[in-house]
């Protein structure tokens, strides 16, 4: 009776479907290849590796930046272990990650360079915090201004020649 | 002089409010250099001017001699029997822009002939525009102290006038001096402006002779005290050839940051906004129409003109975001030393200067011809910079204090501050906790791993030894090693920022230093920074044995 019960619990939350996303970061500084870098976790269709791109497509990050991130869906739980490859398939790292806070599940790497080749760090992810974005129309503000600037000195640098031109003209009218 | 003091001193107290209400407890820049600015307060340049210490950068030190200002520096150790570094930091933040603002009217009223009291038009703009508004919000305030570039204007005009003696050039060589040593980006704007001015009249050899021959001594002592220190700071971004272009154009202004401000600037621009003002542009370039000589404002102009060009940086573009066009100092990704310029809005001083006196010109002679329009116009001068600046209602409240759990700190071995990766667009804020907790070291007195000098993103010994740490806490390694290892390398305690990280991960990094370290020493909420404390057993004491251990821990493999 209990398992029914719990079965129906977990049906009715939907929890067993629902997988948490895992934003897995890593940092590669200037020397090091990123190539062929991807993230392992065991997902609802079995274990998949997934690649690790420096584009910009996780939430506010910055394409180019040299810090490679995917996002995965490892299947519930507490924890998912997570295996991190170089370009050849070689573990770099292989562990356990927190995945149960649905505010917000990450984990991230650093690269250095050790004696036998790159190693990965795990460093703590920062509380994710919100963005600022541009002010849209400011661009266009600043360009017109600086245009009707221009524009301004252009018309009192031909008003004062008319002047200069207007005295130049009296001047040899009145010889 | 006693009217145009009060009226600056008013200016700057209403610029900066409310710090003269608090100056030993607050702080009112933005941004984060101004901890790092506090921190090199806080030093005694005895002990690192010329070779590594171990304030900072523990266990390779830090040289002083790349400090960026070194008449700051000179002032503060000047200070330390008297109060600490926040004293030196409010002391020029108040006063530097009163003495600046003076300097500049005096350059304006014997100069360019401006009256009292419209030549006071000339000071504020100079002591307390864009440029002054960028110096205070970004935390370099020691650039606020800056007379020397209004008073070396004077000595150069004078240096090109008829009857210049050579005690002009020597005097303009002086000032010029004094302009480098408060910052290496003052005294690029000083030769400019030596340069502009030279071409009003013509310079003597025996004026420009002295001038040379101090100026080229002067410059030569920095140049090889600059060089002392290459091989512990900034030699890696300096050199880097790829993070040049990047670094200075966060440095640069645009043609939208040059009209004015918006809150962007302030949240991710560095609240760089150089503005002149537009009603303070307009005045200059009319001056000559309303009575100004055209020999004396076609070299200020082309200054100004040039400064603009120059503070635009390496790219042109309509606002920090979006596309732009290669412009002057993108000619320095060639060199590959363009990160030695990290902030090229700073000629934007030197725009200042040249267009507030023609513009304080302009309305002295408004003044005079039509006596009721100008103090019209110094009130619409001052809603103009009001405008484009922003102050006071940009400056931060930002409570001056140190977390308590520092106080638990073994009087041995330094401070390791574990700080968390960020990514993306809060990378900057890897550069903020460093240098805040650089000036924690100010109330501590520990030495720390922070790099409190060279500002690259995550490098140097606190990012290393902190990323092997938090590893090691995280994945469960050896406990005896770790601590073995932070032992040798000489860390006395280890701070971690719970507050800072992701859930996820704060719980178990904190279980994982208990368990290499033991419970914490201290743990404080106070400060707006919660701090929780480790203290590691018997630090090494030997320098050499901890240079060559992190040696041999960390650069074996490459940074």
């Amino acid at each position: 009776m209990g398992r029914v019960l719990l079965a129906v619990g977990v049906l009715a939350t939907g929890a067993s479907a629902r997988a948490a996303a895992l934003t897995v970061f890593v940092a590669v500084p200037e020397g090091l290849s990123a190539d062929g870098l991807a993230v392992e976790v065991e997902g609802s269709d079995g274990i998949a590796a997934t690649p690790l791109r420096d584009d910009g497509a996780v939430a506010h990050d910055i394409p180019g930046d040299r810090i490679f991130t995917a996002t995965v869906a490892p299947r519930s739980g507490r924890t998912t272990d997570v295996v991190l490859l170089d370009g050849d398939g070689r573990p770099l790292y292989a562990g356990p990650v927190r995945i149960d806070d649905p505010r917000w599940s990450s984990v991230a790497f650093t690269l250095r360079r050790g004696p036998e080749g790159p190693v990965a760090l795990r460093v703590p992810t920062s509380w994710p915090g919100g963005a600022v974005t541009g002010d849209s129309d400011l661009p266009l503000v600043a360009a017109a201004a600086w245009g009707l600037l221009g524009v301004g000195l252009v018309g009192v640098w031909l008003a004062g020649g008319r002047r200069r031109g207007a005295r130049a003209r009296g001047a040899r009218g009145g010889s | 002089m006693g009217l145009t003091l009060a009226v600056y001193s008013a200016l700057s107290v209403a610029t900066s409010w409310p710090l003269a209400l608090h100056p030993l407890s607050l702080q009112v820049s933005r941004q984060f250099d101004i901890y790092v600015t506090s921190w090199l307060a806080a030093t005694d340049p005895r002990l690192a001017l010329w070779a590594p210490g171990l304030q900072s950068a523990w266990p390779l030190g830090e040289a002083l001699s790349r400090a960026d200002s070194f008449v700051f520096m000179l002032i503060a150790w000047a200070l330390s029997p008297i109060g600490g570094a926040w004293l030196a930091v409010a002391l020029v933040t108040l006063v530097g822009p009163v003495v600046s603002a003076w300097a500049a009217e005096r350059f304006a009223a014997r100069c360019l002939d401006a009256r009292f009291p419209w030549s006071l038009v000339a000071g504020a703009v100079f002591g307390f525009g864009g440029a002054a508004a960028t110096t205070l919000l970004e935390g370099h305030v020691y650039l606020l102290l800056d007379p020397w570039l209004p008073l070396c204007a004077t000595a150069a005009w004078r240096a090109t006038d008829d009857d210049a003696r050579p005690a002009d050039g020597l005097l303009a060589a002086l000032w010029w001096s004094l302009c480098l040593w408060t910052s290496a980006y003052l005294g690029l704007g000083a030769t400019l402006l030596v340069g502009a001015l030279a071409l009003r009249g013509r310079l003597r050899p025996a004026v420009a002779g002295p001038f040379a021959a101090l100026a080229l001594a002067s410059g030569a002592a920095y140049v090889a005290l600059f060089r002392t220190g290459a091989d512990a700071v900034r030699i890696g971004s300096a050199l880097a050839g790829t993070s040049a272009r990047g670094v200075i154009e966060a440095g640069s202004a645009t043609l939208g940051t040059l009209l004015g401000w918006s809150p962007w600037v302030d949240a991710s621009g560095h609240s760089i906004a150089p503005a002149v003002g537009g009603g303070v542009l307009v005045l200059a370039l009319v001056a000559p129409i309303l009575g100004a000589e055209r020999r004396a404002w076609a070299p200020l102009v082309g200054l100004a003109a040039a400064a603009c060009a120059l503070a635009l940086g390496p790219v042109l573009r309509s606002w920090p975001q979006g596309p732009g066009l290669p412009w002057l100092l993108s000619l320095l990704d060639w060199t590959g030393a363009g990160s030695f310029l990290h902030f090229p809005w700073r000629f934007m001083a030197v725009a200042s200067l040249a267009l507030g006196a023609l513009a304080a010109r302009a309305v002295s002679d408004l003044a005079a011809r039509r006596p009721r329009l100008a103090p019209a116009l110094l009130g619409f001068v001052a809603v103009d910079l009001l405008l484009s600046t922003g102050t006071p209602l940009r400056t931060g409240r930002v409570p001056v204090a140190v977390p308590s759990a520092y106080a638990a700190a073994p009087a041995e071995g330094a401070v390791l501050e574990l700080l968390p990766r960020y990514a993306g667009m809060a990378v900057d804020l890897e550069i903020h906790w460093n240098n805040l907790t650089c000036s924690y070291q100010a109330a501590h007195r520990r030495p720390v791993t922070n790099r409190c000098l060279g500002t690259r993103l995550y490098s140097g010994p606190r990012v290393r030894i902190g990323e092997w740490v938090t590893d090691a806490a995280l994945r469960g390694a050896d406990p005896a090693a770790v601590r073995e290892g932070l032992a040798a390398l000489g860390v006395g305690a280890v701070a971690v920022h719970p507050d800072l990280l992701a859930p996820t991960e704060r719980d178990a990094l904190v279980a994982g230093l208990e368990e290499i370290l033991g419970p914490p020493v201290a743990r404080s909420t106070d400060a707006g920074d919660a701090v929780t404390l480790f203290a590691v057993s018997a630090p090494s004491t030997d320098a050499t044995a901890r240079r060559a251990r992190y040696r041999s821990m960390f650069e074996e493999g490459g940074e």
